[in-house]
Protein backbone atom coordinates (compact mmCIF):
# COMPACT_ATOMS: atom_id res chain seq x y z
CA UNK A 1 0.00 0.00 0.00
CA UNK A 2 2.83 2.38 0.88
CA UNK A 3 4.40 1.87 -2.56
CA UNK A 4 1.09 2.46 -4.25
CA UNK A 5 0.75 5.80 -2.48
CA UNK A 6 4.27 6.81 -3.56
CA UNK A 7 3.42 5.81 -7.13
CA UNK A 8 0.21 7.83 -7.06
CA UNK A 9 2.07 10.88 -5.74
CA UNK A 10 4.49 10.60 -8.67
CA UNK A 11 1.73 10.62 -11.30
CA UNK A 12 1.46 14.45 -11.62
CA UNK A 13 5.09 14.44 -12.80
CA UNK A 14 3.93 12.71 -15.97
CA UNK A 15 1.35 15.42 -16.61
CA UNK A 16 3.69 18.40 -16.31
CA UNK A 17 4.66 18.53 -19.98
CA UNK A 18 4.62 21.23 -22.61
CA UNK A 19 2.52 20.57 -25.73
CA UNK A 20 5.35 21.35 -28.16
CA UNK A 21 7.61 18.52 -29.31
CA UNK A 22 6.72 16.23 -26.46
CA UNK A 23 6.47 12.49 -27.06
CA UNK A 24 3.22 12.30 -25.11
CA UNK A 25 1.55 14.82 -27.44
CA UNK A 26 2.69 13.26 -30.73
CA UNK A 27 0.74 10.85 -32.93
CA UNK A 28 -2.68 12.03 -31.79
CA UNK A 29 -1.68 11.46 -28.14
CA UNK A 30 -1.73 7.67 -28.50
CA UNK A 31 1.11 7.46 -25.98
CA UNK A 32 -1.26 8.68 -23.28
CA UNK A 33 -3.39 5.60 -23.94
CA UNK A 34 -0.30 3.40 -23.82
CA UNK A 35 0.73 4.82 -20.45
CA UNK A 36 -2.79 4.34 -19.07
CA UNK A 37 -2.86 0.74 -20.26
CA UNK A 38 0.60 0.07 -18.86
CA UNK A 39 -0.41 1.47 -15.45
CA UNK A 40 -3.46 -0.80 -15.39
CA UNK A 41 -1.38 -3.80 -16.47
CA UNK A 42 1.37 -3.18 -13.94
CA UNK A 43 -1.21 -2.54 -11.22
CA UNK A 44 -2.80 -5.91 -11.90
CA UNK A 45 0.59 -7.63 -11.99
CA UNK A 46 1.64 -6.06 -8.67
CA UNK A 47 -1.67 -7.22 -7.23
CA UNK A 48 -0.96 -10.77 -8.42
CA UNK A 49 2.54 -10.67 -6.90
CA UNK A 50 1.08 -9.48 -3.60
CA UNK A 51 -1.49 -12.27 -3.63
CA UNK A 52 1.24 -14.77 -4.32
CA UNK A 53 3.33 -13.52 -1.39
CA UNK A 54 0.32 -13.78 0.90
CA UNK A 55 -0.34 -17.37 -0.17
CA UNK A 56 3.35 -18.18 0.26
CA UNK A 57 3.11 -16.95 3.86
CA UNK A 58 0.02 -19.09 4.48
CA UNK A 59 1.73 -22.12 2.93
CA UNK A 60 4.81 -21.66 5.10
CA UNK A 61 2.71 -21.29 8.24
CA UNK A 62 0.73 -24.33 7.21
CA UNK A 63 3.83 -26.47 6.89
CA UNK A 64 5.08 -25.52 10.36
CA UNK A 65 1.88 -26.70 11.98
CA UNK B 1 9.57 -17.38 -5.42
CA UNK B 2 9.97 -20.70 -7.17
CA UNK B 3 10.28 -20.79 -10.94
CA UNK B 4 9.43 -17.14 -11.41
CA UNK B 5 11.14 -16.55 -14.76
CA UNK B 6 7.99 -17.19 -16.80
CA UNK B 7 6.07 -14.63 -14.78
CA UNK B 8 8.62 -11.99 -15.77
CA UNK B 9 8.37 -13.23 -19.36
CA UNK B 10 4.58 -12.89 -19.12
CA UNK B 11 4.83 -9.26 -17.94
CA UNK B 12 7.40 -8.40 -20.62
CA UNK B 13 5.28 -9.98 -23.38
CA UNK B 14 2.17 -8.12 -22.21
CA UNK B 15 4.03 -4.80 -22.07
CA UNK B 16 5.25 -5.56 -25.61
CA UNK B 17 1.68 -6.37 -26.64
CA UNK B 18 0.33 -3.07 -25.28
CA UNK B 19 3.09 -0.80 -26.62
CA UNK B 20 3.62 -2.66 -29.90
CA UNK B 21 -0.06 -3.35 -30.42
CA UNK B 22 -0.94 0.33 -30.31
CA UNK B 23 2.05 1.57 -32.29
CA UNK B 24 2.38 -1.08 -35.04
CA UNK B 25 1.56 0.05 -38.56
CA UNK B 26 -1.65 -1.66 -39.59
CA UNK B 27 -2.99 -2.31 -43.08
CA UNK B 28 -5.85 -0.03 -44.09
CA UNK B 29 -8.89 -2.30 -43.89
CA UNK B 30 -12.51 -1.51 -44.75
CA UNK B 31 -15.07 -1.61 -41.90
CA UNK B 32 -12.40 -2.37 -39.28
CA UNK B 33 -10.01 0.59 -39.52
CA UNK B 34 -7.95 1.01 -36.35
CA UNK B 35 -10.10 -1.51 -34.48
CA UNK B 36 -8.05 -4.35 -36.03
CA UNK B 37 -5.66 -3.71 -33.13
CA UNK B 38 -8.20 -5.55 -31.01
CA UNK B 39 -6.72 -8.69 -32.56
CA UNK B 40 -3.97 -8.56 -29.92
CA UNK B 41 -6.40 -8.23 -27.01
CA UNK B 42 -9.79 -9.73 -27.95
CA UNK B 43 -8.37 -12.79 -29.72
CA UNK B 44 -5.73 -13.02 -26.99
CA UNK B 45 -8.51 -13.72 -24.48
CA UNK B 46 -9.63 -16.72 -26.55
CA UNK B 47 -6.06 -17.96 -26.95
CA UNK B 48 -5.62 -17.83 -23.18
CA UNK B 49 -8.95 -19.62 -22.72
CA UNK B 50 -7.86 -22.45 -25.01
CA UNK B 51 -4.57 -22.87 -23.15
CA UNK B 52 -6.33 -22.90 -19.77
CA UNK B 53 -8.95 -25.43 -20.86
CA UNK B 54 -6.16 -27.61 -22.27
CA UNK B 55 -4.33 -27.48 -18.91
CA UNK B 56 -7.61 -28.40 -17.24
CA UNK B 57 -7.98 -31.40 -19.55
CA UNK B 58 -4.43 -32.59 -18.85
CA UNK B 59 -5.05 -32.44 -15.09
CA UNK B 60 -8.35 -34.29 -15.45
CA UNK B 61 -6.65 -37.10 -17.38
CA UNK B 62 -3.88 -37.23 -14.79
CA UNK B 63 -6.48 -37.44 -12.04
CA UNK B 64 -8.16 -40.36 -13.76
CA UNK B 65 -4.86 -42.22 -14.19
CA UNK B 66 -3.33 -41.49 -10.78
CA UNK B 67 -6.26 -40.63 -8.52
CA UNK B 68 -4.53 -37.70 -6.85
CA UNK B 69 -7.09 -35.13 -5.68
CA UNK B 70 -4.53 -32.38 -6.18
CA UNK B 71 -5.01 -32.84 -9.93
CA UNK B 72 -8.76 -32.45 -9.45
CA UNK B 73 -8.29 -29.08 -7.73
CA UNK B 74 -5.95 -28.00 -10.53
CA UNK B 75 -8.39 -29.09 -13.25
CA UNK B 76 -11.31 -27.19 -11.71
CA UNK B 77 -9.29 -24.02 -11.10
CA UNK B 78 -7.83 -23.97 -14.62
CA UNK B 79 -11.36 -24.35 -15.98
CA UNK B 80 -12.71 -21.52 -13.83
CA UNK B 81 -9.99 -19.09 -14.93
CA UNK B 82 -10.59 -20.26 -18.51
CA UNK B 83 -14.26 -19.32 -18.18
CA UNK B 84 -13.28 -15.87 -16.90
CA UNK B 85 -11.09 -15.34 -19.96
CA UNK B 86 -13.87 -16.63 -22.20
CA UNK B 87 -16.33 -14.14 -20.72
CA UNK B 88 -13.79 -11.35 -21.18
CA UNK B 89 -13.44 -12.43 -24.81
CA UNK B 90 -17.20 -12.32 -25.20
CA UNK B 91 -17.49 -8.88 -23.61
CA UNK B 92 -14.68 -7.38 -25.70
CA UNK B 93 -16.13 -8.97 -28.82
CA UNK B 94 -19.51 -7.40 -28.09
CA UNK B 95 -17.95 -3.94 -27.90
CA UNK B 96 -15.88 -4.54 -31.03
CA UNK B 97 -18.85 -5.81 -33.03
CA UNK B 98 -21.09 -2.88 -32.07
CA UNK B 99 -18.73 -0.46 -33.78
CA UNK B 100 -17.93 -2.58 -36.84
CA UNK B 101 -20.34 -5.34 -37.93
CA UNK B 102 -23.42 -4.12 -36.09
CA UNK B 103 -22.73 -0.43 -36.59
CA UNK B 104 -25.98 1.15 -37.87
CA UNK B 105 -23.90 3.68 -39.83
CA UNK B 106 -22.19 0.89 -41.71
CA UNK B 107 -23.94 0.06 -45.00
CA UNK B 108 -21.81 -3.02 -45.75
CA UNK B 109 -23.79 -5.38 -43.53
CA UNK B 110 -27.43 -5.59 -42.71
CA UNK B 111 -26.50 -4.69 -39.18
CA UNK B 112 -27.76 -6.67 -36.23
CA UNK B 113 -29.26 -9.62 -38.10
CA UNK B 114 -25.85 -10.45 -39.57
CA UNK B 115 -24.31 -10.52 -36.11
CA UNK B 116 -27.18 -12.47 -34.58
CA UNK B 117 -26.67 -15.19 -37.19
CA UNK B 118 -22.94 -15.28 -36.57
CA UNK B 119 -22.13 -18.98 -35.92
CA UNK B 120 -18.98 -18.25 -33.93
CA UNK B 121 -21.03 -16.31 -31.38
CA UNK B 122 -23.45 -19.16 -30.90
CA UNK B 123 -20.67 -21.75 -30.92
CA UNK B 124 -18.68 -20.04 -28.20
CA UNK B 125 -21.84 -19.56 -26.15
CA UNK B 126 -22.48 -23.31 -26.36
CA UNK B 127 -18.87 -24.10 -25.44
CA UNK B 128 -18.96 -21.77 -22.42
CA UNK B 129 -22.31 -23.20 -21.29
CA UNK B 130 -20.81 -26.69 -21.44
CA UNK B 131 -18.08 -25.49 -19.09
CA UNK B 132 -20.65 -23.81 -16.81
CA UNK B 133 -22.30 -27.21 -16.56
CA UNK B 134 -18.95 -28.63 -15.40
CA UNK B 135 -19.17 -26.46 -12.29
CA UNK B 136 -22.84 -27.20 -11.75
CA UNK B 137 -21.98 -30.89 -11.91
CA UNK B 138 -19.12 -30.44 -9.45
CA UNK B 139 -21.19 -28.56 -6.91
CA UNK B 140 -24.02 -31.07 -7.06
CA UNK B 141 -21.99 -34.05 -5.84
CA UNK B 142 -21.13 -34.30 -2.14
CA UNK B 143 -18.65 -37.15 -2.10
CA UNK B 144 -15.16 -35.88 -2.92
CA UNK B 145 -13.80 -38.85 -4.87
CA UNK B 146 -17.00 -39.32 -6.80
CA UNK B 147 -17.15 -35.62 -7.60
CA UNK B 148 -13.56 -35.68 -8.83
CA UNK B 149 -13.99 -38.76 -11.01
CA UNK B 150 -17.31 -37.84 -12.61
CA UNK B 151 -16.29 -34.24 -13.25
CA UNK B 152 -12.94 -35.36 -14.72
CA UNK B 153 -14.76 -37.56 -17.23
CA UNK B 154 -17.20 -34.75 -17.98
CA UNK B 155 -14.28 -32.35 -18.46
CA UNK B 156 -12.86 -34.58 -21.19
CA UNK B 157 -16.22 -34.52 -22.99
CA UNK B 158 -16.42 -30.75 -22.55
CA UNK B 159 -13.01 -30.33 -24.12
CA UNK B 160 -14.02 -32.62 -26.97
CA UNK B 161 -16.91 -30.24 -27.70
CA UNK B 162 -14.73 -27.12 -27.48
CA UNK B 163 -13.06 -27.39 -30.88
CA UNK B 164 -16.12 -28.42 -32.90
CA UNK B 165 -18.24 -25.61 -31.42
CA UNK B 166 -15.67 -22.82 -31.66
CA UNK B 167 -13.38 -23.81 -34.49
CA UNK B 168 -14.99 -26.32 -36.84
CA UNK B 169 -18.72 -25.58 -37.10
CA UNK B 170 -18.36 -21.76 -37.46
CA UNK B 171 -15.94 -22.41 -40.32
CA UNK B 172 -18.42 -24.59 -42.19
CA UNK B 173 -21.12 -21.91 -42.06
CA UNK B 174 -21.02 -18.38 -43.47
CA UNK B 175 -19.38 -16.29 -40.79
CA UNK B 176 -18.21 -12.73 -40.31
CA UNK B 177 -15.09 -13.85 -38.51
CA UNK B 178 -11.94 -14.17 -40.61
CA UNK B 179 -10.23 -17.47 -41.36
CA UNK B 180 -12.97 -18.97 -43.51
CA UNK B 181 -10.85 -20.27 -46.35
CA UNK B 182 -8.55 -23.17 -45.70
CA UNK B 183 -6.47 -23.64 -42.62
CA UNK B 184 -5.99 -20.39 -40.69
CA UNK B 185 -2.89 -21.73 -38.94
CA UNK B 186 -1.16 -22.13 -42.30
CA UNK B 187 -2.66 -19.09 -44.01
CA UNK B 188 -0.22 -16.24 -43.72
CA UNK B 189 -2.31 -13.80 -45.72
CA UNK B 190 -4.91 -13.20 -42.98
CA UNK B 191 -2.73 -10.72 -41.13
CA UNK B 192 0.25 -8.64 -42.15
CA UNK B 193 3.67 -9.93 -41.00
CA UNK B 194 4.12 -6.89 -38.74
CA UNK B 195 0.89 -7.78 -36.96
CA UNK B 196 1.92 -11.42 -36.62
CA UNK B 197 5.05 -10.20 -34.83
CA UNK B 198 2.82 -8.70 -32.12
CA UNK B 199 0.01 -11.26 -32.29
CA UNK B 200 1.85 -14.42 -31.25
CA UNK B 201 3.87 -12.87 -28.37
CA UNK B 202 0.65 -11.22 -27.16
CA UNK B 203 -1.17 -14.58 -27.20
CA UNK B 204 1.63 -16.23 -25.24
CA UNK B 205 1.60 -13.34 -22.77
CA UNK B 206 -2.15 -13.57 -22.14
CA UNK B 207 -1.96 -17.34 -21.81
CA UNK B 208 0.86 -17.06 -19.27
CA UNK B 209 -1.15 -14.47 -17.31
CA UNK B 210 -4.07 -16.89 -17.17
CA UNK B 211 -1.84 -19.73 -16.02
CA UNK B 212 -0.33 -17.43 -13.37
CA UNK B 213 -3.75 -16.54 -11.94
CA UNK B 214 -4.74 -20.21 -12.05
CA UNK B 215 -1.62 -21.35 -10.15
CA UNK B 216 -2.38 -18.83 -7.40
CA UNK B 217 -5.94 -20.13 -7.13
CA UNK B 218 -4.75 -23.74 -7.13
CA UNK B 219 -2.28 -23.11 -4.29
CA UNK B 220 -4.98 -21.33 -2.29
CA UNK B 221 -7.48 -24.15 -2.71
CA UNK B 222 -4.86 -26.79 -2.05
CA UNK B 223 -3.86 -25.24 1.29
CA UNK B 224 -7.54 -24.83 2.14
CA UNK B 225 -8.47 -28.44 1.42
CA UNK B 226 -5.19 -30.12 2.28
CA UNK B 227 -6.54 -31.85 5.39
CA UNK B 228 -9.58 -33.21 3.62
CA UNK B 229 -7.85 -34.75 0.66
CA UNK B 230 -5.24 -36.80 2.49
Amino acid sequence: MKWLMVLLCCLPLLASAQPSENLMYSNGRIYVVIVVMLIILLGLVLYLVRLERKIKKIEDKDQQV
Amino acid sequence: MRKWWWKILCVLLLIYAVVGGLLVKIPNLPVLGETIRNLFYHVGMWAAMFVLFTCSLVHSIRYLSKGNLKNDIAASQYASVGIVFGLLGYATGAVWASYTWADPNNPAFDSFSAVAREPKLIGTAVALLIYFAYFILRSSIQDMDQKARISAVYNIFAFAMLFPTIMIVPRLLPSLHPGQDGNPALNFKDASPEMRMIEYPAFIGWALLGVWIATIKIRLHYTKEKYFIK
